[in-house]
C-alpha cells in the first residue's frame, strides 16, 4: 500500500488534481482510497457524482462515536473509497485536531485492513500550518508528499513553506517529498519559473497539467475529466502522471 | 443533558491509567502537559505516590511551547534522568495541538539511549483505556522470549491501585491461588519488579484481574500462545473455581464439588464497578447464595463477551439514574459516591466498595477487603 499526501496553496486545484489522480490510478487497475482533510469536506465530490459523504467529525459530533465504516465511507467512481475528515464550523474550534480525531477513528475502525487499498491519497487543506495538518505525513500515514503549485508567487511561496516543513520533520521519519505537480495558470514563462523554483527546492516536477476547459466542464457535472472522457488529451496527460506515480521508485 | 456530570467528580483519566501501570517498574513517567495533569495523577489517582520514590514528572509544557510547537524542551529536561525506561503520556493540550508523541519518544530514546514508550492519551478518556494501552505495550515490547516454564504458574495481569487499592488486596489473591497449588510468577503491575515482569513468559498462563489487562492477555495469547483465564478469587468457593479453571487449562482433571446454596432475602442485586471485579463478585455470590438476579453495571469500558444480557454500560449520570429508577434493588454494591443518587430507603441496602478511579482519596482510607478467601465478608451480613 502506498500512501500519498497532496499539499499546496488554497485554491490551487489540489482536490481536482487529487481526485483526477485517484480516478486515473483506479483506471490502471489499483484500489484507491481518497481522504479529504479539509473542514469544507468537498475533496471527493467529483468522485461521487455529487453524492454527499458524511464527514467523520460531523458524524462523531452527532452520534458520539462511529461503529462502522459504512457510515462515513462512500464508494465512488470505479470503486474509489471516498472519506471526508470534516472539521469545525468556520471561525470556531480546531481544524487540525479534527484531522487527528478523524484519523484515529479510521484507525479504530481498521479502515485500511477493511478496504485493502493499493493507494491512499490524503488531500490536505492548504499549508502545514499546525500539528494537525502534519498528521497525514506522520510516521504510519503518508510516506510520500506531492505539492501542487502554479507559477504564481504566492503558490510557490506556499510550496516552499511546505518543503521547509517536510525538511524540518526529517529526523522524525515523516513522509518525504516525491515531487511537484504544476497546475498551470498560463502566466508568462510559467514552466521556467516553476522549474527554477523546484530545482532550488531540491525536488522535481513530476507532472504538468495545462489549463483545459474540460476539467471545469466535467467538474460542473460532479465528475473528474477521467470519468468524463478518458480519451481527451487532458485525460491522457493525467493518466501519464498517474503512471509515473505508480512506477515511481522509493524516495530516499 | 447526556454526558454532563453534575454530581460525580471527573473519573481518573487515561494518563493516570498509564502512570499507574508503570509506577513500580523503575522508569520515569512523564506526563506531557501543564503541571496540573501531573498533580492530578500524584495527588488524586496514585495512593502509592507519597510513600514512594517513583519518578512521575510533568513535562512542564507552557503556552509558548504549545503555540510554537517546541518539543525540544522535553528532551532537555530529561537529559540527566537515569530511569530504566521512560513512559511518555499525553494530556489535553498536546492532544489538541497534535504534538507527535511517537516522534518525541524516538528523539528522547536516541538522545538518552533508553527505551521510551509513548501513549497518545488525551485526558478525555477514563483510566482503563490508558492502562490497557500500557499493559499492551508491556506485552508487545518488554517481554524476554524464553523456553523455560514453571509448572502450574500464572501471571496476574491488571493489578493497579485504581481498581485494587493496595498491595494487601493483591496478596489476598496470591494467597488464595498459592493455597490451591498455583505458583505466581509475575504480577502486572503491583509487587513485581520490571525484571520479574520481563520474565513473564516463564508462566504457563495468565489470570486477568481487570478489564485493563484483557488486551494484553489477548496479545500474549497471539504472540506467545499463553492462554488466559478471567476472574478474581473472591470467597472460598469462587477462589476454588478460578483455581480450577487455571488447572483445567493446564491439563489437570478437576474433582466436581457440590455446593449447597444458602437462602437469602436478597432477590435483586446490582453491582457497580470495574467489570471483571464486579463479575467475580457476582459469581462468588451466586455460588454461595440462591440469588439469581444480579446485574453488573459500570461507568468504565465493558467487554461485550463478558456481559450478561441485563448488564449495563453506564454512559452518563442520566443513564445511571434511569438504571436505578427502573428496578427495585434489594442490594446495591458500589463506590460510596454513587449513594448520592439513591433515596434514603435504598441507601440502607447499599454496601460500600470504594473504587479509587471514582472517588479517589475521599474514601481511600476506608479500607474494604474484597479479594481472596475473605473477599466475601464485606458483603455477607447484607446477603
Amino acid at each position: 500500500m502506498r500512501k500519498i499526501a497532496v499539499y499546496g496553496k488554497g485554491g490551487i486545484g489540489k482536490s481536482t488534481i487529487t481526485s483526477s489522480l485517484s480516478a486515473a490510478i483506479s483506471k490502471l487497475g489499483y484500489k484507491v482510497v481518497q481522504i479529504g482533510c479539509d473542514p469544507k469536506a468537498d475533496s471527493t465530490i467529483n468522485l461521487t457524482n455529487g453524492q454527499k459523504v458524511t464527514p467523520v467529525i460531523q458524524y462523531l459530533k452527532e452520534k458520539g462515536s462511529c461503529e462502522s465504516l459504512d457510515e462515513i465511507a462512500v464508494k465512488g467512481y470505479n470503486d474509489i473509497v471516498c472519506i471526508e475528515a470534516g472539521g469545525p464550523t468556520p471561525g470556531v474550534g480546531c481544524a487540525g485536531r479534527g484531522i487527528i480525531m478523524a484519523f484515529e477513528t479510521l484507525e479504530d475502525l481498521d479502515a485500511f485492513e477493511e478496504f485493502k487499498p493499493d493507494f491512499v491519497f490524503y488531500d490536505v487543506l492548504g499549508d502545514v500550518v499546525c500539528g494537525g495538518f502534519a498528521m497525514p505525513i506522520r510516521d504510519g500515514y503518508a510516506d510520500e508528499v506531492i505539492i501542487v503549485t502554479s507559477g504564481e508567487k504566492m503558490a510557490l511561496f506556499a510550496a516552499g513553506n511546505i518543503k521547509m516543513a517536510i525538511d524540518s520533520f526529517g529526523d522524525k521519519g515523516y513522509g518525504r517529498l516525491r515531487g511537484v505537480i504544476l497546475n498551470k495558470r498560463n502566466i508568462e514563462n510559467e514552466e521556467e519559473i516553476v522549474s527554477r523554483y523546484v530545482k532550488d527546492m531540491d525536488s522535481e516536477i513530476i507532472g504538468i497539467i495545462p489549463r483545459d476547459g474540460n476539467i471545469q466542464k466535467y467538474e460542473e457535472q460532479n465528475m473528474t475529466v477521467i470519468q468524463g472522457d478518458i480519451e481527451l488529451p487532458i485525460s491522457k496527460t493525467i493518466m501519464d502522471i498517474a503512471k509515473s506515480i505508480v512506477e515511481g521508485s522509493e524516495i530516499q | 443533558m447526556k454526558g454532563l456530570y453534575s454530581v460525580l467528580p471527573p473519573f481518573a483519566p487515561d494518563y493516570s491509567g498509564v502512570s499507574s501501570v508503570f509506577f513500580e517498574l523503575g522508569g520515569v513517567m512523564v506526563i506531557n502537559g501543564a503541571d496540573g495533569c501531573t498533580g492530578n495523577v500524584t495527588g488524586y489517582d496514585e495512593p502509592r505516590f507519597y510513600s514512594s520514590t517513583a519518578c512521575v514528572y510533568s513535562s512542564g509544557l507552557r503556552e509558548l511551547n504549545a503555540v510554537t510547537g517546541d518539543e525540544s524542551f522535553i528532551v532537555e529536561r530529561l537529559k540527566n534522568e537515569k530511569g530504566k525506561f521512560i513512559a511518555l503520556a499525553s494530556t489535553p493540550t498536546p492532544a489538541v495541538i497534535g504534538m507527535d508523541q511517537r516522534a518525541i519518544a524516538q528523539k528522547i530514546s536516541t538522545e538518552l539511549g533508553v527505551p521510551v514508550y509513548h501513549f497518545d492519551t488525551t485526558g478525555t478518556y477514563t483510566y482503563e483505556k490508558g492502562a490497557s494501552e500500557a499493559f499492551a505495550r508491556i506485552a508487545e515490547n518488554m517481554l524476554i522470549d524464553m523456553d523455560e516454564k514453571i509448572d502450574n504458574s500464572v501471571n496476574l495481569l491488571g493489578a493497579i491501585p485504581l481498581d485494587y487499592w493496595n498491595e494487601v488486596q493483591i496478596e489476598n489473591i496470591k494467597e488464595a491461588l498459592i493455597k490451591r497449588g498455583i505458583h505466581i510468577n509475575a504480577c502486572w503491575a503491583m509487587g513485581s519488579s520490571l525484571e520479574e515482569i520481563r520474565h513473564s513468559l516463564k508462566a504457563q498462563m495468565n489470570l486477568v484481574l481487570s478489564i485493563s489487562a484483557l488486551k494484553a492477555a489477548k496479545i500474549m495469547k497471539e504472540m506467545y500462545n499463553i492462554s488466559y483465564v478471567i476472574g478474581v478469587p473472591i470467597g472460598r468457593g469462587y477462589s476454588d473455581v478460578v483455581a480450577d479453571k487455571i488447572k483445567q487449562n493446564l491439563g489437570s482433571d478437576m474433582e466436581k464439588k457440590e455446593v449447597i446454596k444458602k437462602a437469602s432475602n436478597v432477590k435483586k442485586m446490582l453491582i457497580i464497578g470495574e467489570q471483571i471485579l464486579a463479575n467475580s463478585i457476582r459469581k462468588a455470590v451466586k455460588l454461595e447464595y440462591d440469588i439469581e438476579d444480579i446485574k453488573v453495571a459500570s461507568f468504565f469500558h465493558m467487554d461485550k463477551d463478558l456481559m450478561e444480557s441485563t448488564d449495563k454500560f453506564i454512559d452518563s449520570e442520566d443513564s445511571f439514574e434511569e438504571l436505578l429508577r427502573k428496578s427495585d434493588y434489594d442490594l446495591i454494591v458500589g463506590d460510596p459516591l454513587f449513594k448520592i443518587f439513591l433515596s434514603p430507603t435504598e441507601k440502607k441496602n447499599y454496601v460500600e466498595l470504594p473504587h479509587l478511579a471514582v472517588s479517589s482519596r475521599l474514601y481511600w482510607d476506608n479500607y474494604v477487603c474484597y479479594t481472596g478467601e475473605a473477599g466475601m465478608e464485606f458483603l455477607r451480613s447484607s446477603l
